[in-house]
């Protein structure tokens, strides 16, 4: 059974009146034991987009979205339950004929063999995929399922409300990673899936980048060997949790996913682990405040993995009229809250740059800048280069560019939330 | 019975409760001091208010009457280090024939500190009961006069009390080294000051020794008030201390003749620092005797007293007296005289052994 180690870190000091505290909690899978994934049961979905834009530029995508796809399947390994489905303006199964097929090496085979015979053509509904694969992963609700989700286009052809109900149908039964070919689909379409269903989100800007991509993604899904694990809070009577977020690898905001457990404790899914991953977590809860030199225990975090608690991490605050003490900058806390600033100046300076405010946009994408040269985010930096000129990374001054490739925005439009750990410099 | 968890009825006799799986014979977990909730955890901490609850040593009372200790965290301190144990030396037929006092202020600075302080006054004064009632050296104290008559030499007593600083030294040293990433550790093995007291009374006053390293002091407040010790400190820096990294661990040593009736006041800084002279402190000290304090009370009103006024630092004040005491006191005096005996010294804070005495002492000069 696979462990897990939760640290704490934070500065535990407040003046008094002070009643909100931050803290970083790092989450370590450890003891990973060799053969969990086999007595575990998995189930592996690739849905790719057939749409009729998929055979632009000469049939280029779609020729290296079926060998992207070929390749995925020979990383599934045996025993896993997989299936492939093909989305238009519908969805319907490359592989099995029907619900899931066992991996060996004969099924897969006849599984790249029906990819290689798909055509692209008609509209883009990912609701519809997205509840194909709900459906399919609900034939083994205790498996970890994990679903790969392609598309090149924006999501057009779903009834209203569709794909907020597909998500819905998804939330806890698979998780999903988004990919986006080209430039023509639209990230807050596929963040949200992702977001929602606890996976990533990311730009494959040419088609030959795809089969590299589809082949890590599924080797990292094989990998999962801890199924559902949730983040658990304890916080004390009277506080209110401000918001609990992944800070690392990306950041994510879990504060809208908790599912109370009783008035002081709610759970936070974080899906599926693999035997030696890292996450970090910054939480912010607001509590009574104590007087001068009382202690309490602000929240208690813990891992529960099949309903089974893991030893708890202790966040702590401390009232002193100590300023020595009080004003002592965590050096874990201010990394991440600079990370998260970094996110959100990217954002809003693209946003800027769209609206014409190339003044907003100046300042807040040089800002970007100066936050990923300090923090050592350098390969945010490379993508703000491709958006700004910059003449001084210590400082933050920077010119917009004239000329910006789509795919160069894009990416660092959904790359902004990657962060880097504390320490890791340049 | 009904089940402490769920409120649900299981037959008289059931181990666990039928609804809801509770251990029924489990310990009910301790009553939370800040809300009153029955959900303290192993870790001190209520499960519903989230108050950590407080430890043993954040404040404790030793000793009744003419001798007392009490020792207390501060406002400031998130731990108590200081450390302090008493106790009576009795002659073979059973009478008191001296008292003992030891404080111990652990650095706060260097993790592991309370461990040592009070392992050290746990030392210490075991050494010093065993020596004070041992039959040899008693003998010899009938002719200290002669002995203490002011020549430089050193009396029974002055080694004495240099083999309890020698098992203080000792048993500090020994204290594990804890690490730690509190801002205010500077990290180093644990470490302590020390002061040890040993009053004889008589008929017409009290013979008064002390033996100290560090800033932790000994007042007499009689007819005179007198600071009985000199700080070891530069600066804000102990000069000398017991612990692992100690460049002198050897105490400086005084004795004092005081006729009349008292107060030996023994404490840490986080007391005297707010009544530093000995004219202050007698008149702190009298001030609360006019109005009612006695005993432990005396104690925690000097406590009260340091908190009052900041409780900067950890503060612990060890009393004897010489003043007879009050009458409902004295009842209780006599309860514990029906009680005590030779084989029982009346020490509080120590278990004591008299078979690790240091040979040396054992049979002094």
């Amino acid at each position: 059974m696979t462990g897990f180690k939760a640290e704490v870190f934070q500065n535990e000091y407040l003046p008094a009146g002070v009643d909100t505290i931050d803290a970083v909690v790092t989450v370590k899978a450890e003891d990973a034991e060799v053969g969990v994934s086999a007595q575990r049961d998995a189930v592996e979905i690739i849905a790719i987009d057939t749409s009729g834009s998929m055979q632009e530029e000469g049939g280029a995508k779609m020729h290296a979205a079926k060998a992207a796809t070929q390749a995925a399947i020979d990383t599934i390994s045996d025993g896993v339950y997989f299936a492939i489905i093909g989305g238009n303006a519908g969805a319907y199964m490359v592989y099995p004929r029907d619900g899931l097929a066992v991996s060996s090496p004969s099924t897969r085979d006849e599984a790249k063999r029906m990819v290689s015979r798909v055509r692209a053509n008609g509209g883009t509904a990912i609701g519809t995929w997205l509840k194909a694969a709900a459906f399919l992963a609900n034939q083994y609700p205790h498996a970890i399922a994990h679903c790969l989700l392609l598309t090149d286009g924006k999501n057009e052809h779903d009834e209203p409300g569709a794909l907020a109900a597909a998500i819905r149908d998804c939330t806890g039964l698979l998780q999903c990673d988004t990919r986006g070919l080209g430039a023509d689909w639209d990230i807050n379409e596929l963040r949200t899936i992702s977001s929602a269903l606890l996976g990533t989100v990311d730009i494959i800007p040419r088609p030959e980048d795809m089969e590299a991509e589809f082949r890590r993604l599924t080797e990292q899904a094989m990998g999962k060997q801890v199924g559902s694990v949730a983040l658990r809070l304890w916080t004390p009577k009277g506080s209110v949790s401000q918001f609990v977020k992944q800070v690392a690898p990306n950041l994510e905001d879990l504060t809208g996913s908790a599912k109370p457990v009783n008035p002081l404790t709610n759970d936070y899914p974080l899906g599926s682990w693999s035997g030696d991953e890292e996450r970090d977590y910054h939480i912010r809860v607001s509590i009574p405040t104590g007087n001068v030199g009382d202690e309490r225990l602000a929240a208690r975090v813990m891992l529960v993995i099949d309903d089974a608690e893991q030893p708890a991490a202790l966040v702590r605050a401390i009232w002193t009229d100590d300023e020595r003490l009080s004003t002592r900058i965590n050096r874990e806390v201010a990394h991440y809250t600079g990370q998260a600033e970094l996110a959100s100046v990217i954002a809003e300076g693209l946003a800027a740059r769209d609206a014409g405010d190339q003044a907003t946009a100046t300042v807040k994408l040089g800002r970007a800048v100066q936050i990923a040269h300090q923090a050592g985010n350098g390969d945010t930096v490379r993508l703000l280069q491709k958006v700004v000129d910059v003449d001084d990374p210590a400082t933050g001054t920077v010119r917009l560019k004239r000329q910006v490739n789509k795919t160069d925005e894009m990416a660092l439009d959904v790359r902004s939330t990657r962060t880097v750990r504390v320490g890791k410099t340049k | 019975m009904e089940c402490p968890a769920c409120g649900e009825t299981s037959p008289e006799g059931a181990t666990w409760c039928e609804a809801c799986g509770h251990d029924l014979n489990a310990e009910p977990l301790p009553e939370c001091q800040a809300c009153g909730e029955r959900e303290v955890t192993d870790e001190g901490y209520c499960g519903i208010c989230g108050h950590k609850q407080p430890e043993e040593r954040d404040h404790m009372e030793f000793g009744e009457d003419a001798l007392i200790a009490v020792t207390n965290k501060g406002k400031r301190h998130r731990h108590n280090e200081d450390s302090v144990a008493v106790g009576h030396a009795f002659d073979e037929a059973g009478n008191v024939t001296a008292a003992a006092l030891v404080v111990c202020d652990g650095v706060s600075s260097t993790p592991g500190s309370a461990e040592a302080s009070e392992a050290a006054t746990k030392a210490a004064l075991n050494v010093l009961l065993s020596g004070l009632s041992d039959p040899v050296f008693l003998a010899n104290r009938t002719n200290r006069t002669q002995s203490e008559s002011g020549d430089g030499s050193k009396s029974d007593l002055d080694v004495l009390i240099e083999s309890a600083t020698v098992a203080a030294q000792n048993v500090a040293a020994a204290a594990p080294e804890v690490e730690s990433n509190h801002p205010g550790s500077s990290g180093g093995p644990p470490s302590s000051t020390f002061v040890a007291v040993v009053s004889e009374p008589d008929a017409n006053g009290a013979n008064i020794t002390v033996g100290w390293l560090g800033d932790s002091r000994a007042y007499w407040l009689g007819d005179e008030a007198l600071l009985l010790t000199s700080d070891h400190e530069v600066e804000g820096s102990l000069t000398r201390w017991i612990g692992a990294d100690s460049p002198n661990p050897t105490p400086d040593l005084a004795s004092h003749r005081f006729e009349g009736l008292g107060y030996l006041v023994v404490c840490t800084d986080g007391l005297w620092r707010y009544a530093s002279a000995a004219q202050e402190l007698k008149e702190l000290v009298q001030r609360l005797v006019d109005q009612g304090a006695a005993g432990t009370t005396l104690g925690s009103q000097l406590i009260d007293f340091a908190n009052d006024n900041g409780g900067h630092d950890n503060i612990t004040a060890a009393v004897w007296t010489n003043h007879p005491q009050p009458p409902s006191v004295i009842e209780s005096r006599i309860d514990l005289d029906q009680h005590a005996t030779p084989e029982e010294p009346t020490a509080v804070g120590v278990e004591l052994a008299g078979d690790d005495l240091p040979e040396e002492k054992s049979d002094p000069e």
